[in-house]
């Protein structure tokens, strides 16, 4: 932990209001940002916030300084979110497999991917593709998509995410992958139909 | 290196944690398998896409005002 890391460790322990003062200003944003992509909604968002900050205070003295106190506190925050969202949730997860590449016995690909990356290139992402990816990035099961969020989307180290989520770097990475590939596939479902209709 | 090897791969790749002696592999394999290609290229695309369409919410500064006064009261409270 660096130094100033253990001053603010400190300051909260001691329940000093500066501490928290200058806690809050560091940290409101990130985890608003952070829960919001998580549950999509505002309101929630900005109430889990304050009860992070709540909890982040209250458990302040069994912080033991074994990952950065930033990892800490996202952990919870990830936590906290995941908790309102599955008292929330009302859709069965998927199943990734399904969704992921298929290879004949040989290790070629059944199905020949097409290259639609150029399609979108430098395009402005409009709202009926900027929901779809949304619709997408939800259907991932939980482990998939907290690691996606916090990897790509965030762009938090791999080590870091590990650290936050107390996995192993060859986990978060095997996660991570298998995120990338169920949403590619989606986008991919997405611009084939596109090109149906055109 | 067949197609699955190479699909297992990309992220390293993507990333620049690929070791040299897969990567040489894997190079070689995208020459002659234009598939594994378009995969690769639609595999890094869809990491900016999302970033993309997952928009940030900029809350304003006087509802975090009403957030940072109604969460100093409370610890105002616990410390009391």
């Amino acid at each position: 932990m660096n130094n100033d890391d253990q001053q603010l460790v400190e300051g909260l322990k001691k329940k000093d209001i500066n501490a928290f003062e200058y806690f809050f200003n560091e940290y409101h944003k990130k985890i608003f940002g952070l829960i919001y992509k998580l549950t999509k909604n505002e309101t929630d968002a900005q109430d889990l916030t304050q009860e992070v900050f709540l909890k982040v205070l209250e458990k302040v003295n069994t912080f033991e300084g074994r990952s950065a106190f930033s990892s800490w506190v996202y952990r919870i925050a990830v936590n906290t979110a995941f908790m309102r969202l599955r008292t929330k949730r009302n859709q069965p997860q998927l199943s990734l497999d399904s969704l992921l590449p298929q290879f004949h016995e040989s290790g070629y690909q059944k199905q020949m991917a097409k290259d639609w990356s150029r399609e979108v290139e430098g395009a402005i992402l409009n709202e009926e593709f900027k929901e779809t990816i949304n619709a997408a990035i939800d259907k991932l099961p939980e482990k998939e998509k907290i690691v996606f969020i916090l990897r790509d989307v965030e762009e938090i180290s791999t080590e870091k995410v590990g650290d936050i989520l107390g996995l192993s770097v060859p986990a978060v990475k095997s996660r991570l992958h298998r995120a990338r590939l169920f949403l590619r596939k989606r986008l991919s479902k997405y611009f084939e139909k596109l090109q149906e209709v055109g | 290196m067949v197609c699955k090897e190479c699909i297992d791969t990309l992220g390293d790749y993507l990333d620049g944690s690929l070791r040299e002696d897969l990567k040489l592999e894997l190079d070689e394999h995208f020459k002659d398998c234009p598939p594994c290609v378009a995969f690769f290229n639609t595999y890094k695309k869809t990491t900016r896409l999302c970033k993309d369409a997952l928009t940030e919410v900029s809350v304003p500064e006087e509802v975090w005002a009403g957030i940072r006064s109604h969460l100093f009261e409370k610890i105002r409270l616990q410390i009391s």
